[in-house]
């Protein structure tokens, strides 16, 4: 089946859809069914992909995502309606993957019996024989949960370095190392015509 | 140049990545999406008439009588004695337990343990505590911080909160979720492995949420009760956030506890205990304060087999302790004090009363009020000026 698209909504996002995703909101808060079923379709996909590119586990990213979600609607009667949706609601996606994340990393260090199995180590891969998706998913491995989630937030969801550091609540000049790390990791399994 | 191409190139890749199973992860996010969606809305009317029913019940000023028992009388008669005779006539060391089980106590010093021969171990500097079922772990917090541990101390995970945690609440049966309260009303469940962690309701109330005991042999059900920002009580799905059902509570809820089986949800009100089984409740208790006093309900627990509620009324300076049961109600003890604390043994024997107007435990027993008390308590855990205060006795 083809992919389906996922909406960018950081400074790429035109005005005009700017301000229909505020009168979407506007109707939600008044209890519209109808608005935030639009409001679902344009972000759940986003959000669910977000979610998997940062923690590498499909279980996972659609709790973090629906989570996100039920957290939207529970504050929906105070958010402020001048602040678009989609950011608030990837940083409170990529904020919970990283802690998911880092969660599991700590989990690996103890061991506890009412504690859940890890997950399993990824085969051997040839990359070679892979479509450039599937390599940018496995290269992303590689990388660490903040590394990750700024490459998605800058290359999937189109997020600038300025907005994915107040997303993130970190300096700007982190965030630009963190892209140049995540880029040169993913330099081997996309490599382009030409010299490099 | 190179650098445009691949750029284009990733992100090109990217939009293309499916996560796995995702249109059937969609459809199913849509369907719990849609449900908690339409329990926003139908909820706003339902607390307004919650709030009106709640004011309408504190302007009745409901006070009933209390006719106790000769029984009671005479085992309130011995206590009054007792407490007025000072500790002498009290145990000046919790050298053992009645029945087998260990306490969690929380102190001023930190969380406790208290082993059945009464050896205490210092956990660490923590203010609120949970068993884990089976007991293996306890969930602390300190201040906006909330940790697994080990009864040995041993730290196994820590999660930092936005605020202050008030409230800790481990799951029953498969233990692997827990329920707490930041900054008093943002209640959170987490994964008991700390691998996860959701916001439930940010404007919950602070009465403590309670997890429905799990028999279901076919599927873990893990569900909530709590009382939302306006004390509406409801009972949730914490998995997918599906609202089981929801109940008006009674005037000045400030406590709510699961029977053993999970089928009747315990609501202690300052005039009224009421046991609800699903939306229907099954049975009321009304506050008796002795000589026609007003009186108020300040403790309650029910019993591990889920027969019997023990439950704690204030009235003139006294509390009064009584065992409740479907069809009837026994006095069992009075004492010249506030309780802070009622638990029940894991074997239902006896129940443990903290007294800190006294600075005593009290240990009655269920069938006859045989009573051990204890004294010297805020001194035994390093805790002056402020009572500690028994945070479960598990199995």
């Amino acid at each position: 089946m083809e992919a389906q698209p996922v909406t960018a909504l950081g400074s790429q996002a035109a005005p005009l859809e700017r301000r229909r995703e505020r009168s979407l909101v506007r109707a939600a808060q008044r209890g519209s069914h109808e608005a935030f079923a639009e409001l679902f379709r344009r972000h759940w996909r986003s959000a669910h992909r977000a979610a998997f590119l940062v923690v590498h586990d499909d279980a996972a990213a659609e709790d973090i995502a629906q989570e996100a979600f039920i957290s939207a609607i529970r504050s929906l009667d105070r958010f402020d309606r001048r602040r678009p949706f989609g950011p608030w609601l990837h940083r409170i996606v990529v904020n919970r993957a990283i802690d998911w994340t880092r969660a599991r990393k700590a989990q690996r260090e103890v061991s506890g019996e009412v504690f859940e199995t890890l997950e399993p180590v990824a085969p051997d891969v040839d990359m070679a024989a892979l479509a450039d998706s599937d390599r940018v998913v496995e290269a992303l491995r590689s990388l660490g949960p903040e590394h990750r989630a700024v490459v998605v937030l800058r290359h999937l969801l189109e997020y600038t370095p300025g907005e994915i550091a107040e997303l993130l609540d970190m300096p700007r000049g982190t965030v630009n190392s963190r892209l140049r790390r995540g880029l040169d990791a993913l330099a081997s399994v996309l490599p382009v015509e030409g010299r490099e | 140049m190179n650098e445009r191409r691949r750029t284009e190139r990733l992100r090109s890749a990217l939009r293309e990545v499916e996560a796995p199973d995702e249109h059937r992860a969609e459809e199913r996010a849509r369907r719990v999406m849609e449900a908690t969606f339409a329990e926003r809305r139908a909820a706003r009317p339902r607390r307004r008439t919650a709030v009106r029913a709640g004011l309408a019940l504190a302007g009745a000023g409901l006070a009933a009588t209390l006719a106790l028992t000769p029984a009671g009388a005479e085992v309130r008669e011995w206590i009054a004695d007792r407490m007025e005779l000072g500790s002498d006539d009290a145990e000046p060391r919790l050298t053992s337990l009645p029945a087998p089980g260990s306490l969690l106590v929380e102190s001023a010093a930190g969380v406790w343990v208290v082993a059945e021969d009464g050896a205490r171990r210092r956990l660490g500097d923590y203010e609120r505590a949970t068993w884990s079922p089976s007991a293996t772990f306890v969930g602390v917090s300190n201040g906006a911080e909330i940790s697994a541990i080990t009864t040995s101390g041993e730290t196994r995970w820590v999660r930092p909160a936005s605020a202050e945690v008030s409230v800790l609440d481990w799951s029953t049966d498969d233990g692997d979720r827990i329920a707490y309260l930041v900054g008093g009303t943002e209640l959170h469940v987490m994964a008991a492995d700390n691998s996860r962690d959701a916001i439930l309701d940010p404007t919950a109330s602070r009465v403590a949420p309670t997890w429905r005991p799990d028999r279901s042999e076919a599927e873990i059900v893990r569900q909530l009760a709590y009382a939302d920002g306006d004390g509406t009580v409801r009972v949730v799905d914490t998995e997918t956030g599906r609202e089981l059902f929801t109940q008006a509570p009674p005037d000045g809820l400030h406590e709510l506890e699961w029977d053993a089986g999970g089928d009747g949800l315990l609501l202690v009100g300052r005039t009224n205990i009421e046991l609800r089984s699903g939306p229907e409740t099954a049975r009321s208790w009304k506050a008796q304060g002795a000589r026609r006093q007003p009186a108020s309900w300040t403790e309650a627990s029910i019993a591990p087999r889920g027969d019997r509620i023990a439950a704690v009324s204030r009235s003139g300076g006294e509390s009064a302790v009584a065992i409740l049961t479907q069809g009837a109600r026994r006095d069992l003890i009075t004492v010249p004090s506030r309780v802070n604390s009622v638990d029940w043994s894991p074997d239902g024997e006896w129940i443990l009363l903290g007294l800190p107007d006294a600075d005593q435990w009290l240990f009655v027993r269920a069938r006859d009020g045989e009573v051990r008390a204890v004294s010297n308590i805020s001194s035994q855990f390093e805790s002056p000026g402020e009572a500690p205060q028994v945070a479960g006795w598990c199995c």
